[in-house]
């Protein structure tokens, strides 16, 4: 039987071998719920859910097996509670759930939402391969609707229609609409992103195994069992019993607006790149399009070469190691002498290449309303029992493009100190102190920072690069723009792409010889006055250019490395 | 396996409450159960703690078994208590409330109405829940461990289970009815309903006798007088910060307090919770959409709020053998230190002295004498040398710390600042980052850009420990039991050498010498250690982890640090008298030291204090009660490092070694005053009390003849300065 056809009952009886099988397949051919909508799929069907880890909520006991007694004939049947939130309603049986032979055991449900700052280029990828299979598979499951018409009724017909209409709703009316339904909370918030996104999806995930590896701010793949029995929803009980528990609300929100997977497995994913998968790291022409890459950088820049290779390194910089206070490979940068012209959006214009060019990122102008009315940290809110997202709630390698060149002077409040502090700690640590009321707790992030300002930033950065603009670039620029946009062609587009997460994946080993001459840069330096920092910079920068060339071993980078030493 | 026999366990249970007994210091028995049962019955007293470590040690099967059934036992306790009450009444008692009163008119009514030949209980008829005016709790055991909240798993329902956490949340306490009493408006006679979970279904129709047999049809109308009612109190409690695992949101668990066990925490308080881990009942419309999930509380049975020094002992206790072996290894100092902020590499004097601050000294308090045993540090330094860093680390590693930075600290945000309630007017204080980090350590980086006005505001504090209010009405003195550790930078940003120490630090004396040590930490050009220096972080990079040192042991980890430290906190060493000598010895060559080479440092009776506070900390760092002789040896050696740190970098000039010659020109030159001749005999005299030999007097008085400073006479009595 193929493995989406199974349903909670069949899975269960089988379940290690059937799991092992899982593991071993392709996940593709399972609909992925960021991109699906609701009302194409049904109530127990193994669906695919990619998101990243938003909250943790504390585990819940499920009854393993139970035995329920047939009033008829007296016959005891053990059954099974795994994978479903609802049993069966068959009248002729009777269930004691605090019996002596009723097991329960933990479960852990995790709320995930879709990845935050992912960049449209890959929404449209998934968008496009996800439909492609809905339809094959639409054309299957009809196909065994008819065939089992009998024996599914029941589960297809819990899926009522005021819940199809609910989706319905969800899916074709802004927000709006939405609004009226749940009417204490706006939807945005109530699903809790860190960025909004409209359609932005969030579930309710509940792991029964090896929850212990699942991280917070992680990206996961989750197959599971979709539930959206609206009786999970907190609107089912009546208001009378638990009128003003807010923590009831939130912990049971509509399965309309936050499906519940029962998860069979799940895997971590490293990146959000879809179009990585499968290419050979080794015959990957990293020169070529390096070059390529080079040339639009340079001229987005206005000409400025080597601050194109600083921005290209740090377009491939992450944090590659990790020790007490020091994180290791964090290359923020800041691009001081931004042109600022009346008629010219320099930096957003640059972002919207960016944009194109990386899967996720985020732009943000450093306004003074920015920095003291957005939510940078998130913060547990311990009336509704979550954690209430702030904008700083990445996932790993999402790029946050701060636009210094938008801040005006002004003052900033409380909690405006509070968001620069926060980002001058997540730039220098890459570490960001959750705010849990009566302790903070530090969670590692890995955001790279892009800095653009007038002169040098308030905010700290790895490397300045003062940016030297070419006169005839900045007065043509809007064609330098239309140029580059005609320079990218799709394909080229989609070679860049890959490009810039499989430099990532290069392995990197520091030969001796470059090392020893790297040292005696050093000391050189010292002997001009530089500092220690300086030589940790040095080593992530010969580092990054290395695997930008997507060489192993690289000697010669480190002439062009000195050479454009200027910060 | 085998169901345990109740009624020899009720048997058991019976005798240990009865005879349960310790001897006292005196050797008298106390019956200490037995003790309590006599209040209880005389209703002086409404909980009952069993404490399981006597359980344990009357029966241990016992003591097993009812962790394991805790519910069970708790009513076979109630049961039984119950039934020996009236033993230990020892006379009249006093009705406490309404209840008291209803309860006893009920057992008199019962007598009257019963019938001659009926042999009866007069409380039989009454659920046991309602005559009970007492209630049972379970100590743990000491022998148990406190689970962490992340380790309460579904192996625990049904078990006592002692947790550790903070309280982030508490509701009201409420009245939650305990047993429901009815009336019928027909026959009048009273039906009661014991109700155990969170809600009930109220009986209607009456279940009497006469009602049944009449058909009457009865209505039974609830008494709330009659009824009986519970304290009752919801707490949830979160994971400490140090048992989430990286990655993690912190836990929380839901307790039930009823009874005595409310009312004893608020939120952000350390609790420490003994109960019931139970799966949540649901009943009503929850349980009838047939949730096959269900939540789970603690019953809380012992709630305890802990203070800081209950919590760092336990601390201590988790660092294992093979921890504490490891770690009480011979070079364990050296090695302790360089754990230190590992990423930041040499200053192993600097790291040793910070390792002494976290440990602290210890405290003397007598007679209203109070002499800290707290370490101030000042780390002075060029920029780039990392001293944000240390601070930083250390900021971290102390378990309770504040970190500010000069610039944006006045002294009211330091000390106290008095505020007005906007919402009542009243006048209220306010901690400052001194206050906040009372017991810990407070960082204050970039001191040198603090006002002058705002760095005299801790004064106060760095040498009396407390901070004095004097504002708007409040007048009050606070605790700041407080280590400083402050980094500044030099005068003009980067020390220059051409100027004096004074010029550079420009710093009050009076707050220089509140420090114990005072760093200078120099980034000079040195090629060696610069490669050195280099090859540490190449190595970092390459391999993710520090290079390993000689006896080829990687760091210690923050965790393992934080528990020994606070192990070595719990140490008090004292100074043997056999060493006060060898003190008072060292002491003097330190201040006659320090008058002959124009000390730039100030030596004062503080340093005096400082060696000591040095010294009971490096005891503490051993493990040891007892200050020896080598401890007070590296306190002073550290101070002449520290020391030697700010004056080093006056005489290199030109990178010269401190030549005794000079040493003794000065001495000379002192001798002389405003003579201009000075006898050989008295030089000889002076130097040699200052511990240079007659040679050396002699080879500095030719090398200065040759220099023409002076002229010796033909006898080689006399100099004259020319």
């Amino acid at each position: 039987m193929d493995l989406t056809q199974y349903t909670p009952e069949t899975w269960i009886q089988n379940e290690e071998v059937l799991l092992n099988q899982l593991q071993n397949s392709s996940w593709k051919s399972f609909p992925l719920l960021n991109q699906v909508a609701f009302d194409s799929l049904k109530d127990g069907q193994i669906v695919r859910f990619v998101g990243m880890i938003q909250d943790m909520h504390s585990p819940e006991y499920y009854i393993e097996s139970y035995v329920s007694v047939n009033n008829e004939t007296q016959e005891k049947n053990i059954k099974s509670g795994k994978y479903i939130d609802f049993i069966k309603p068959e009248d002729i049986e009777s269930v004691n759930f605090y019996g002596e032979d009723t097991v329960r055991k933990e479960l852990h449900t995790f709320y995930a939402i879709s990845t935050p700052a992912e960049n449209q280029w890959v929404k449209d990828i998934e968008r496009i391969e996800s439909n492609l299979r809905v339809d094959t598979l639409r054309g299957n499951s009809q196909k065994r609707t008819l065939d089992e018409a009998c024996s599914s009724s029941d589960l297809g017909t819990s899926y009522t229609n005021e819940d199809r209409s609910n989706s319905c709703k969800k899916h074709c009316t802004k927000p709006t609409n939405l609004n009226e339904k749940s009417n204490q909370n706006v939807p945005i918030e109530h699903l809790n992103f860190p960025i909004e996104d409209e359609n932005g999806k969030a579930c309710l995930i509940k792991v029964y195994n090896n929850e212990g590896n699942i991280k917070l701010n992680h990206i996961y793949e989750f197959i599971g069992f979709l539930s959206v029995n609206p009786r999970l929803s907190h609107e089912s009980i009546p208001p009378e019993e638990y009128e003003t528990d807010i923590e009831m609300q939130m912990h049971n929100p509509p399965p309309s607006l936050i499906p519940r997977i029962h998860c069979l497995c799940y895997k971590p994913l490293t990146h959000q790149n879809p179009l990585v998968d499968g290419v050979d790291l080794n015959n990957f022409k990293f020169m070529d399009i390096r070059k390529d890459l080079m040339i639009l950088l340079t001229q987005l820049l206005l000409g400025d070469e080597v601050a194109a290779e600083y921005l290209l390194c740090h377009l491939i910089s992450e944090v590659y190691i990790r020790k007490d206070l020091m994180a290791l490979g964090k290359f923020s940068l800041n691009l001081s002498n931004i042109p600022v012209l009346e008629n010219l959006n320099y930096v957003e214009k640059l972002y919207e290449f960016i944009q194109l060019l990386i899967p996720k990122s985020h732009y943000l102008p450093l306004t003074i309303e920015n920095l003291n009315n957005i939510t940078f940290v998130p913060k547990k809110d311990y009336e509704s029992d979550r954690l209430v997202s702030g904008l700083l709630q990445l996932s790993a390698n999402t790029s946050l493009v701060l636009d210094e060149t938008k801040l005006q002077p002004g003052k900033l409040d409380q909690a405006g100190l509070g968001a620069v502090n926060s980002l001058v700690n997540l730039i220098k640590t890459q570490k960001m102190s959750y705010d849990f009321n009566y302790y903070p707790v530090e969670f590692d992030c890995d955001i790279p920072c892009l800095i653009t300002s007038e002169f040098k930033s308030m905010l700290p950065s790895d490397c300045h690069v003062i940016l030297k603009p070419e006169e005839s670039h900045i007065s043509t620029f809007n064609e330098v723009v239309e140029a580059a946009k005609h320079f990218l062609k799709p394909d080229l587009l989609n070679e860049i792409r890959k490009y810039l997460t499989l430099a990532r994946m290069v392995t990197y080993k520091l030969g001796d010889n470059v090392q020893t001459l790297i040292q005696n840069k050093f000391v050189e330096m010292r002997q001009q006055g530089g500092n220690p920092d300086d030589l940790h910079n040095l080593l992530v920068l010969n580092r990054l250019i290395c695997l930008s060339y997507g060489r192993i071993h690289w000697m010669t980078s480190l002439g062009l490395l000195l050479l454009s030493w200027r910060s | 396996m085998a169901k345990r026999d109740y009624d020899k366990d009720a048997v058991t249970i019976q005798s240990f409450l009865r005879e349960f007994n310790i001897e006292d210091s005196k050797g008298n028995k106390v019956f200490k159960y037995a003790d309590q049962l006599t209040k209880l019955a005389h209703r002086e007293k409404v909980g009952l703690y069993v404490e399981l470590d006597d359980v344990n040690d009357f029966d241990e099967d016992l003591c097993g078994a009812i962790i394991n059934n805790t519910r069970r036992y708790s009513k076979l306790f109630a049961d039984i208590v119950y039934s020996i009450l009236p033993d230990f009444i020892q006379h009249e008692i006093q009705p406490v409330d309404a209840l008291d009163v209803y309860i006893e008119h009920r057992k008199l009514m019962e007598q009257r109405i019963r019938q001659p030949n009926e042999h009866r209980d007069p409380n039989n008829k009454f659920p046991p829940e309602l005559m009970r005016r007492f209630e049972i709790y379970f100590k743990k055991s000491s022998l148990s461990k406190t689970l962490p909240i992340r380790e309460v798993k579904a192996e625990s329902i049904g078990k006592l289970v002692t947790v550790r956490g903070i309280v982030t949340r508490c509701t009201e306490v409420k009245p939650i009815m305990c047993v429901a009493t009815y009336t019928c408006d027909q026959c009048g006679s009273e039906t009661y309903q014991p109700v155990a979970s969170m809600s009930f279904m109220p009986i209607i129709m009456c279940p009497s006798d006469d009602c049944k047999v009449n058909k009457s049809g009865g209505r039974l109308y609830l008494q709330t007088r009659a009824s009986k009612f519970v304290k009752f109190q919801e707490l949830k409690i979160q994971e400490h910060s140090d048992q989430v695992p990286v990655g993690h949101i912190p836990r929380t668990l839901t307790i039930f307090c009823r009874g005595e066990n409310t009312r004893q925490t608020l939120p952000g308080d350390q609790v420490a919770i003994t109960g019931v881990f139970l799966p949540l009942a649901r009943v009503g419309f929850k349980q009838m959409i047939g949730g096959l999930l269900s939540e789970t509380y603690i019953e809380a049975h012992y709630v305890v709020s802990l203070n800081k020094a209950v919590e760092d002992e336990n601390a201590s206790n988790l660092l294992t053998q093979e921890e504490l072996n490891a770690l009480t290894q011979e070079d364990f100092y050296t090695k302790l230190a360089s754990s230190l902020a590992p990423e930041i590499y040499g200053h192993l004097d600097v790291k040793k002295a910070l390792l002494l601050l976290l440990v602290g000294g210890v405290d003397k308090n007598s007679d209203g004498m109070k002499i800290r045993g707290n370490i101030n540090i000042c780390l002075m330094g060029d920029p780039g040398v990392a001293k944000s860093q240390l601070l930083n680390y250390i900021d971290r590693l102390a378990p309770r710390s504040q970190y500010t930075t000069g610039r944006g600290s006045s002294g009211v945000g330091l000390t106290a600042a008095v505020m007005k309630d906007p919402l009542t007017g009243e006048m209220m204080l306010e901690g400052g980052a001194l206050v906040l980090a009372d017991q810990g350590v407070c960082c204050i980086d970039e001191f040198d850009k603090m006002a002058d006005a705002d760095r005299t505001a801790i004064h106060e504090v760095m040498e009396q420990q407390t901070i004095s209010i004097a504002k708007a009405g409040i007048m009050t003195t606070l605790n700041a039991r407080v280590s400083i550790l402050a980094a500044a930078n030099p005068a003009y940003g980067r020390y220059n050498p051409k100027r004096t120490i004074e010029q550079n630090i420009q710093l009050p004396a009076a707050l220089l010498s509140r420090f114990d040590l005072l760093w200078l930490l120099r980034d000079k050009a040195d090629r060696e250690n610069d490669l050195k220096l280099a090859e540490h972080i190449t190595y970092v990079h390459q391999h993710s982890m520090q290079p390993q040192n000689e006896n080829k042991e990687p760091a210690l980890d923050m965790t393992v640090m934080r528990k020994y430290i606070a192990l070595c906190k719990l140490k008090q060493p004292s100074i043997p008298e056999s060493l006060t000598e060898y003190l008072v010895g060292a002491y003097v060559d330190l201040r006659r030291e320090a008058r002959n080479s124009r000390d730039m440092t100030f030596t004062s009776a503080r340093n005096l204090l400082g060696i000591l506070r040095l010294a009971t900390a490096l005891a503490r760092l051993r493990l040891s009660n007892v200050v020896e002789k080598d401890d007070v040896k590296e306190a002073i050696r550290l101070l002449e490092m520290s020391k030697d740190s700010l004056n080093h970098s006056i005489e290199h000039k030109g990178f010269k070694p401190p030549s005794i010659n000079e040493k003794i020109f000065s001495i000379i030159r002192e001798l002389a005053g405003e003579e201009t001749t000075v006898k050989i005999d008295e030089i000889v005299a002076k130097c040699v009390s200052k511990g240079y030999n007659p040679q050396q007097v002699d080879t500095c008085i030719e090398e200065y003849e040759e220099l023409n400073i002076w002229h010796v006479n033909q006898s080689k009595t006399k100099i004259t300065f020319v």
